[in-house]
């Protein structure tokens, strides 16, 4: 009879991070003929944020940049490191080539033009 | 019309409260400190802060996002560091004040002379480093 233990192989722990996301704080602003989304983002620097329009569906997607030094220990935490994400769903229909977005002290402002077919019209009763 | 189709997550699940309670019991009842998240003239807002520590000194994080450095008030009294500040915004035709203020207790033996804040990216950082009394020493035993 064998004693020898079968040896297993060990496979190696998966070394991809979870992503994870929170979902930021964000402000809606009803404009003349547009809408002004505002998404707070603080500790994303300019440039590290996407903004995509997926059919109706708005994304913005940020990456963190500031990350908690490591020369200090933390005494109480309570701002995620996780990137950010937000996900929309649009019931106007937008002009998608109109779409512009800024990034203003940690917010970012999307404007989001509404598309000429959604908007308003009045219509002359002969 | 409304933007969002629908939100599948709660944004903020108790921006409406305060209409509902008012909607109910009236203007007698509803105490706009109450629920505060309530879009009004004053919106009083809450914020995260983290706290660091090493030998040298503490650091405090606070998100801003939004808000000016004119317009943050940063005060250490009795070993008590707050972060308080008013900013006015106007959207459109409306005109809205965010007040906000948040205390942290950061103990004494700081070198209140070195004190430095910074704000960039919505993220308010405070380095509040000891007094050199304070730090800690390593003695030799002769």
């Amino acid at each position: 009879m064998s004693t020898e233990i079968a040896k297993r192989e060990e496979a190696p722990l998966s070394k991809v991070r979870q992503q994870q996301y929170v979902r930021p704080y964000y402000e809606i602003e009803d404009l003349e003929h547009a809408y002004e989304v505002r998404v707070h983002l603080p500790g994303v620097s300019r440039g590290n944020s996407s903004v995509t329009l997926d059919k109706d569906t708005l994304i913005v997607e940020a990456e963190r940049t500031t990350h908690w030094d490591k020369a200090f220990r933390p005494v109480h935490r309570e701002i995620p490191e996780a990137d950010y994400r937000l996900r929309l769903q649009l019931n106007v229909r937008v002009d998608e080539k109109k779409i512009s977005a800024k990034t203003v002290d940690g917010i970012l402002i999307v404007h989001l033009p509404v598309a000429e077919e959604a908007k308003p019209r009045t219509i002359k009763v002969k | 019309m409304k933007l969002i189709r629908y939100d599948n997550f709660w944004n903020d699940p108790f921006e409406d409260f305060g209409s509902t309670i008012r909607q109910l019991f009236g203007d007698r009842y509803y105490m706009p400190e109450m629920f505060s998240n309530e879009f009004g003239p004053v919106l009083q807002r809450s914020f995260r802060v983290d706290t660091f520590a090493n030998d040298e000194g503490y650091r405090v994080v606070a998100e801003l996002p939004g808000i000016p450095k004119e317009s943050i008030d940063v005060k250490l009294e009795n070993a008590i560091l707050t972060i308080s500040g008013k900013h006015k915004t106007s959207e459109g035709e409306s005109e809205r004040t965010i007040q906000f203020s948040r205390s942290v207790t950061v103990g004494d033996g700081i070198n209140a002379e070195k004190v430095e804040a910074s704000l960039e990216n919505g993220l308010l950082t405070i380095d509040l480093p000891k007094v050199e009394e304070r730090k800690p020493k390593a003695i030799t035993v002769s």
